[in-house]
């Protein structure tokens, strides 16, 4: 028997788990090995020892202790098993540690701001224009119709006007959405998002407005705001692009009346007269029964920038040819004729 | 020993007896816990924890297991979940304390060096070898009971307990040859 095999007696011998022959061949073998002897020494020491480690109280009644907890878990049933006891070191212990875990928050917070940030940037990105825009062309279409329907009923006015309100507003998020693709930068976007947003919707508004305050100068005549809307709803149709609208806001602020897009029709502010830019021509309706009483040659430039004069007897609107070159038409209503307007 | 009667009266809802049985129990649930974390304020908690659970799942003790191995089962666990959670700042602490002294206080009773000596050593066992030891001395256990109350095979349990005896015995020799103790 090697000395490894002897240890396992002498562990067996500490607990008294040997019997007589076992305990026969472990003292056969202590008193020739000096060293197992030794470490057999040393371990009864050691057990002797352990044996007679303080058999340690609690300071205080543990029972007495817990029975307030107890008494809760009777009247309202079994506790969280995680509950821990109270005690001021213990609270002290979670408090530091809920400490040092706050203090790792904030770097935490951060970022989690930061990604929720580019989450709603992203929503608002992909809802926004997909989301929107065959809404705002079905409800173009809604209010074309019941544009159409109007004109038999011989009422409301205000369906253009919604709808005039909505192609704008398409517009606007056209004008919106492009550049806004192309930025990187995620706050920079929220930032850059929201007051042009707003600022279209507040031009939209105002573009919005004269054009109720048309209809309401064309009283018992709805035709042409009809028309106008079917206009716009064919420009909704053809693509929704927004033809270039620029310029023409400011003229629209001047005059007060106008609206937007190029190919629809512009009412004279006497009501008598509604021009329209069409396929390279003018023409100019009698608002009352909606006969065309007047065509201009076709132009070689696309018609912008249409204008009544506040007496409602000129209209003036600007052809755009290629390379930029601007031509400057001017109709005398009296005769009905066009002249090319002196720069 | 806890009578089976009290444990039965315990189990059928009677709640003094409930609290009889706690009593009775308190001290051996909080020495395992107190050798097993070697800290007292540690000790405390875990004992009450145990005791609270112990109050809360009297319903579910058998009486094929021994009450006393059931009981020591659940605070064992207890201090092995809370002695990891505890580990990294606390057992640094202890040596250090165990070490200053040491060095400084000459004249403290040798016995009491031994306990600290022997408290320092199981300090340094992994926690299944402590709480074999601690089951096997503390709480004068068999084989048997520590592998019930531990849920471990009695092979695994010997090894165990084999294992931290000599290791112990090691770190005691050192502490022997360092001259500290007589």
């Amino acid at each position: 028997m090697n000395c490894q095999e002897v240890m396992e007696l002498m562990q067996r011998q500490l607990d008294d788990d040997l019997d007589e022959s076992e305990k026969a061949v472990l003292m056969n073998h202590t008193g020739q090995c000096p060293d197992c002897a030794a470490m057999f020494e040393r371990l009864q020491l050691l057990s002797a020892e352990l044996t007679s480690l303080p058999k340690v109280m609690p300071s205080y009644s543990l029972v007495d202790a817990i029975m307030p907890q107890l008494e809760r878990i009777e009247l309202f049933g079994q506790p969280e098993t995680e509950t821990e006891p109270s005690s001021a070191v213990n609270t002290a212990e979670q408090v530091s540690r809920r400490a040092k875990r706050e203090r790792r928050w904030p770097s935490v917070r951060i970022m989690t701001g930061v990604i929720a940030a580019g989450i709603v940037a992203g929503l608002f990105l992909v809802t926004y224009k997909p989301g929107m825009s065959p809404d705002f062309s079905g409800a173009a279409q809604f209010a074309a119709n019941e544009a159409a329907n109007s004109e038999a009923a011989g009422t409301a006015d205000e369906a253009p006007q919604e709808l005039s309100f909505t192609l704008k507003t398409k517009e606007n998020i056209d004008s919106i959405d492009t550049p806004k693709v192309g930025t990187e930068a995620v706050p920079k976007q929220d930032s850059a998002e929201e007051p042009s947003s707003i600022m279209n919707r507040a031009e939209s508004d105002e573009k919005a407005m004269p054009t109720s305050g048309n209809s309401d100068a064309s009283t018992g005549n709805d035709k042409p705001a009809a028309e106008q809307s079917e206009a716009e709803a064919k420009s909704l149709a053809d693509g929704g692009e927004s033809n270039s609208t620029e310029g023409s806001i400011g003229k629209e602020d001047k005059n007060g009346y106008g609206i937007a897009a190029d190919n629809a029709a512009l009412m004279a502010p006497n009501g008598q007269y509604s021009a329209q830019a069409e396929d390279f021509t003018l023409k100019i309706f009698t608002v009352s029964d909606q006969s065309l009483i007047f065509t201009s040659p076709r132009k070689n430039g696309k018609l912008m920038n249409l204008s009544w004069s506040e007496d409602s007897a000129q209209l003036t609107y600007e052809v755009h040819v290629e390379q930029g070159a601007i031509e400057k038409y001017v109709i005398d209503m009296a005769s009905l004729t066009e002249q090319k307007a002196v720069h | 020993m806890v009578e089976p009667e009290l444990i039965r009266a315990a189990q059928s809802g009677d709640r003094d007896a409930l609290i009889t049985l706690l009593r009775e129990i308190e001290t051996h649930v909080y020495r395992t816990a107190y050798y097993i974390l070697n800290n007292e304020q540690d000790a405390l908690d875990a004992a009450q924890e145990a005791l609270i659970r112990i109050y809360t799942k009297i319903g579910s003790y058998e009486e094929k297991a021994q009450f006393k191995t059931w009981i020591q089962r659940i605070v064992t666990n207890i201090c092995i979940d809370k002695f990891r959670r505890n580990k990294p700042t606390v057992s640094i602490d202890e040596h250090d304390m165990v070490f200053h002294e040491k060095q400084n206080v000459e004249d403290e009773v040798m016995s009491a060096y031994a306990a600290h000596d022997i408290r320092a050593a199981i300090d340094k066992l992994p926690e299944h070898h402590r709480a074999v030891v601690v089951l096997r001395y503390l709480q004068d256990f068999s084989y048997n009971e520590i592998a019930d109350s531990l849920d471990l095979p009695l092979n695994t349990v010997k090894s165990y307990l084999f294992r931290a005896r000599q290791q112990l015995q090691t770190l005691l020799h050192d502490y022997q040859k360092g001259g500290v103790r007589g």
